[in-house]
């Protein structure tokens, strides 16, 4: 099965090389036919209209929710609300959780800039003492640190909020560890799933966090939209955060009755095509890892890449991968002597290749690796052997015109 | 863009002109892309409105660094207030960048830094 022709971007850009997935991935023809077909077809607002076309689109709403609930195995749509994106979900809960002056909250030093910026407006207003599980000089986790916080703050530690694939390192964290850590003192656990998703399977309840979230422009599906799974007793006990339209049954004086989960907490008009088109791109990446032979092909296949990857760039003289002898999956970042990232990047550019240079949104890890950025190159499902081996030739060309 | 990445540029880069800090200039000029945290710094020493010594430190890429090499010796003996005018075309024709490159701002860093000088 041909993955790469099903992407009409590889169609319209002859040669075009795309290494910048942890990014955004691109879109499948299934996926954007959706987009056109819900705007030509069934084009209406959600929970309002009562004739047929609204009632179409209203089923594909809640059709979308039920697909994504039964991808991440959540117990039921209920579960399952939408935002515009990872960053939103882990701002709404960041600002729904109650949380005192004293109370702990705890991220990681290898979190993303919506994973940080969140919770240290909640520390400053509300008197909350932020701690950030350490990261090795490998660009691992430090659990053992983690454990000495439980140790030290008890149950004053409300939240562990963490990632579950480093959109830097490309490592995985033990996110059913970290759970396990954190529920010993009973903290709210937080997982932003933003790159794992395209990568592994995802299993809420195997996980055993409160939270997650993760947004669809990661997965094949279109941006605009995001998911946060949270489980039905909390979200029961949660006040929503956005108010207006859609989330609320009926508003009397004093009296406020909220509509049914997971709809209370979607406030106003969303993204109606994005949030269908979501649950589109699911069934599709579904059918394709099925199709490339299951989870563990998939797997298998990414690693080969990922491993061609990083042992093109070590030819390399003068290269320095961010992080050590680490289990990166599909994502590889480094830096070359002498060479900025962006001059890497436009080079790379000349030649259709498409890579991201800069801090990836993750100033905090680059500065404590001592570090003024980095190149990054990220797999998607449609990259080819011939992907890396073209852009580790023309990486060394780059070189060349540096070292001359 | 491979016409802006010449032989000349890179060798700037390198081994760039003039670089290095001032311990006491009557006059510096900052700039700070905020997109990549790059950085440039330009020090003057100016007698009677004239720059009668120019030095510049900081860090960044290829163009950034490179363009501001390879404009600087042109700055030196210039009176501040014909510096002060400098336009960003000045660095662009000389690198053979056009306006809606996406490094643009990598080059005209350079400029800011001039006209930052206080
Ligand atoms: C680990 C991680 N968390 C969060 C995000 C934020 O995702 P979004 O911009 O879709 O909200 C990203 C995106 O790069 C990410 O890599």
């Amino acid at each position: 099965m041909n993955i790469k022709s099903q992407f009409p971007i590889f169609n319209n850009n002859k040669g075009l090389i795309y290494l910048d997935s942890a990014s955004t991935t691109q879109k499948p023809e299934a996926v954007i036919d959706s987009i056109v077909q819900q705007y030509s077809n069934n084009n209406s607002n959600v929970h309002r209209g009562l004739y047929k076309i609204a009632y179409k689109t209203d089923t594909k709403w809640v059709e979308a929710h039920s697909i994504v609930a039964k991808y991440i195995n959540a117990k039921s749509y209920k579960e399952v609300f939408f935002t515009k994106n990872s960053t939103e979900g882990l701002n709404w809960i960041a600002n729904t959780v109650s949380l005192s002056p004293d109370d702990v909250v705890v991220i990681s030093e290898m979190e993303h800039h919506s994973n940080v910026l969140p919770w240290m407006k909640v520390s400053k207003e509300k008197g909350v003492i932020l701690e950030k599980i350490k990261v090795s000089e490998e660009g691992t986790l430090d659990l053992s640190h983690l454990k000495e916080l439980v140790s030290k703050y008890g149950n004053r530690m409300k939240v562990v909020s963490v990632l579950h694939q480093s959109n830097v390192l490309g490592t995985v964290n033990n996110v059913e560890e970290i759970v396990k850590v954190a529920k010993t003192v009973g903290a709210l656990t937080v997982i932003d799933a933003a790159q794992s998703i395209a990568h592994m399977e995802i299993d809420v309840q195997k996980i055993g966090c409160d939270v997650l979230v993760f947004s669809s422009h990661k997965i094949y599906g279109p941006s605009g939209i995001g998911v946060v799974y949270c489980k039905e007793e909390l979200l029961n006990s949660f006040e929503p955060w956005l108010r207006g339209g859609e989330m609320v049954k009926s508003v009397e004086e004093d009296n406020i009755l909220y509509n049914d989960l997971p709809w209370k907490f979607e406030a106003g008009t969303p993204a109606i095509e994005a949030g269908i088109g979501l649950g589109i791109a699911l069934k599709w990446f579904e059918k394709s890892v099925e199709e490339l032979g299951g989870w563990s092909e998939f797997k298998r296949k990414e690693k080969a890449l990922t491993t061609l990857l990083v042992d093109g760039l070590k030819e390399i003289e003068g290269i320095k991968l961010v992080g050590g002898e680490i289990e990166r999956e599909g994502i590889v970042s480094f830096n070359i002597d002498g060479i900025h990232p962006h001059d890497i990047s436009s080079l790379l550019d000349e030649n259709g290749i498409c890579v991201r240079a800069g801090y990836h949104c993750v100033q905090p890890l680059h500065q404590k690796l001592g570090l003024n950025g980095s190149t990054r190159v990220s797999l998607g499902i449609y990259n080819t052997k011939e992907d890396i081996e073209e852009t580790i030739k023309q990486l060394k060309k780059v070189v060349n015109i540096f070292r001359k | 863009m491979n016409e802006t990445y010449t032989k000349e540029l890179i060798e700037n880069y390198k081994n760039p002109k003039r670089f290095g800090k001032m311990e006491t200039p009557d006059l510096t000029g900052r700039a700070v892309n905020d997109l990549c945290g790059d950085e440039l710094t330009l020090y003057v020493k100016n007698e009677e409105g004239k720059v009668t010594d120019i030095m510049f430190d900081g860090r960044g890429c290829a163009i950034c660094i490179g363009s501001m090499s390879l404009i600087i010796e042109e700055l030196m003996d210039r009176n501040i207030y014909d510096l002060l005018k400098i336009q960003e075309d000045t660095i662009l024709d000389k690198i053979g960048m056009k306006k809606d490159s996406p490094r643009v701002r990598c080059a005209t860093l350079s400029i800011e830094a001039i006209k930052n000088l206080k």
